[in-house]
């Protein structure tokens, strides 16, 4: 009765009272969520990013281009420092190398000795383009230019060739939606590479920075140690670069230490990515 | 005194799509201008509760759609800041911009709260304090620096369409 006499509140007043107005829109919006939830819109919004996804890519590259020469004056006394803190990398790197091409060849004849199969190295890598961030910087969420036609999903992991960005939470034809590692609702298994009993989880910050918890108090961690994703719970397979620890804070009455994660990536700057598809984690 | 009916879907199309994929490319991504909680507190306040409604609910979903995140929810939390930032509509000092831009800064916080709070009714995490301070609180500062162009802008609109034949909502 009361739904009735709304309604004819607002088709019979040529100007209903705004509180008529704002129950009709509040009523339209819930109706909308409803509808969504009940997933009946995917197809018409489906349809319209097909439409909109150039057009949001091309916005998204002329900011690109635009920040890229509004930034290119301020960024001379950085590049000498970068480009001495690279070269200083080229060095390590080499040695890194060197020392991993031993490891391989170790690794190689310790696999046949056991005569394991070697694990199938094959992963199938989708690379794609983020053509945008969530319009209102709450969500986290990054959409990037390939969807369940480029044979994504949710739950496969994005990364970049640096490290981990996140995963895919839900995708349309054409587009897929990112939860990023450093946002707050984001949780990946992780542990110190060098240290396989130094495991924690790595959570995002509402400031963007990474933070591993619940590493046991027992375990070494130092500053420079790299983190790695654990495989542990299946979300994310074992061993994808997340970052480099920055800062260890332990303390006496705590059951557990936490570390704050430099990312290898940087979340502010990302526009190449690669998805692996080859992953898909178990339905529990 | 209404607006045709095409006005809105393209100035908030534009909007949004601004807020969606230039500014994060600008680097802006933690906090950005909410140019279309901008845009619907401004016109809420020049032209009132009846005209920014719609507004809002256009702008809403357009949000919606190029953040991905639950349909209807912008919508829904834009809907409630238009109607609370047409209290500015009857102001004497509504054509001054000072005003517009006061009532956008609280305009982008109201909206903050609420979107969050939709989101935690939808089972999301949400971490209070933290995405105050580094999102909805810097966002609302860049929202009303923004505010003066997009007053200044829509007020021409408005002024080009006030002796317009209405189209009715």
């Amino acid at each position: 009765m009361r739904a009735g006499s709304a309604l004819r509140a607002i088709t019979n007043s040529a100007s209903p009272s705004p509180l008529v107005w704002l129950a009709l829109f509040v009523a339209l919006s819930i109706g909308v969520t409803l509808a969504d939830s009940q997933r009946l819109l995917d197809v018409p919004r489906d349809l319209v990013m097909r439409l909109l996804a150039p057009v949001q890519s091309g916005v998204n590259r002329v900011g690109n281009t635009l920040r890229g020469v509004t930034s290119g004056w301020n960024e001379v006394g950085q590049l000498r420092e970068e480009n001495a803190a690279l070269r200083r990398t080229v060095e390590e790197l080499l040695q890194e190398t060197v020392n991993l091409r031993a490891a391989e060849l170790e690794n190689r004849e310790l696999r046949d000795q056991l005569r394991y199969a070697r694990a199938n190295p094959s992963r199938t890598l989708v690379p794609a383009e983020v053509i945008g961030l969530d319009s209102s910087a709450l969500l986290g969420y990054a959409v990037i230019n390939r969807g369940a036609e480029a044979g994504l999903q949710a739950g496969m992991t994005v990364q970049t060739t640096g490290g981990l960005i996140g995963r895919v939470v839900s995708n349309t034809a054409t587009t897929s939606r990112i939860l990023l590692a450093n946002h707050p609702s984001s949780a990946v298994n992780a542990r110190i590479q060098n240290n396989p009993g130094a495991t924690g989880q790595v959570l995002g910050q509402p400031d963007g920075r990474l933070v591993m918890r619940y590493i046991p108090q027992a375990e070494l961690v130092k500053v420079n140690d790299v983190v790695v994703t654990s495989g542990l719970g299946g979300a994310f397979p074992a061993n994808v670069p997340i970052g480099r620890v920055a800062h260890v804070e332990v303390r006496d009455v705590e059951l557990f230490q936490r570390a704050v994660i430099e990312p290898f990536v940087n979340f502010d700057k990302l526009r190449q990515v690669i998805v692996d598809t080859g992953f898909v984690p178990p339905r529990l | 005194m209404k607006t045709p009916w095409w006005i809105a879907p393209c100035l908030l199309f534009v909007a949004a799509l601004l807020q969606a994929a230039f500014f994060p490319a600008l680097g802006l991504v933690r906090a950005r201008p909410e140019l279309v909680v901008t845009a619907v507190a401004i016109w809420a306040v020049l032209r009132g509760v009846r005209e920014a409604l719609p507004w809002a609910f256009i702008g809403g979903l357009l949000l919606d759609l190029f953040s991905q995140g639950p349909f209807g929810t912008a919508a829904l939390a834009l809907v409630i800041v238009a109607f609370c930032s047409s209290v500015g509509e009857a102001s004497v000092f509504r054509t001054n911009f000072l005003l517009p831009t006061v009532i956008v800064f609280w305009a982008s916080v109201l909206y903050g709260v609420i979107y969050l709070f939709l989101l935690r009714t939808h089972q999301m995490p949400v971490d209070w304090i933290g995405t105050l301070r580094h999102s909805v609180v810097p966002s609302a500062l860049l929202s009303t620096a923004c505010a003066p162009i997009v007053y200044w802008l829509l007020s021409r609109v408005e002024r080009k369409t006030r002796s317009i034949v209405p189209v009715e909502w």
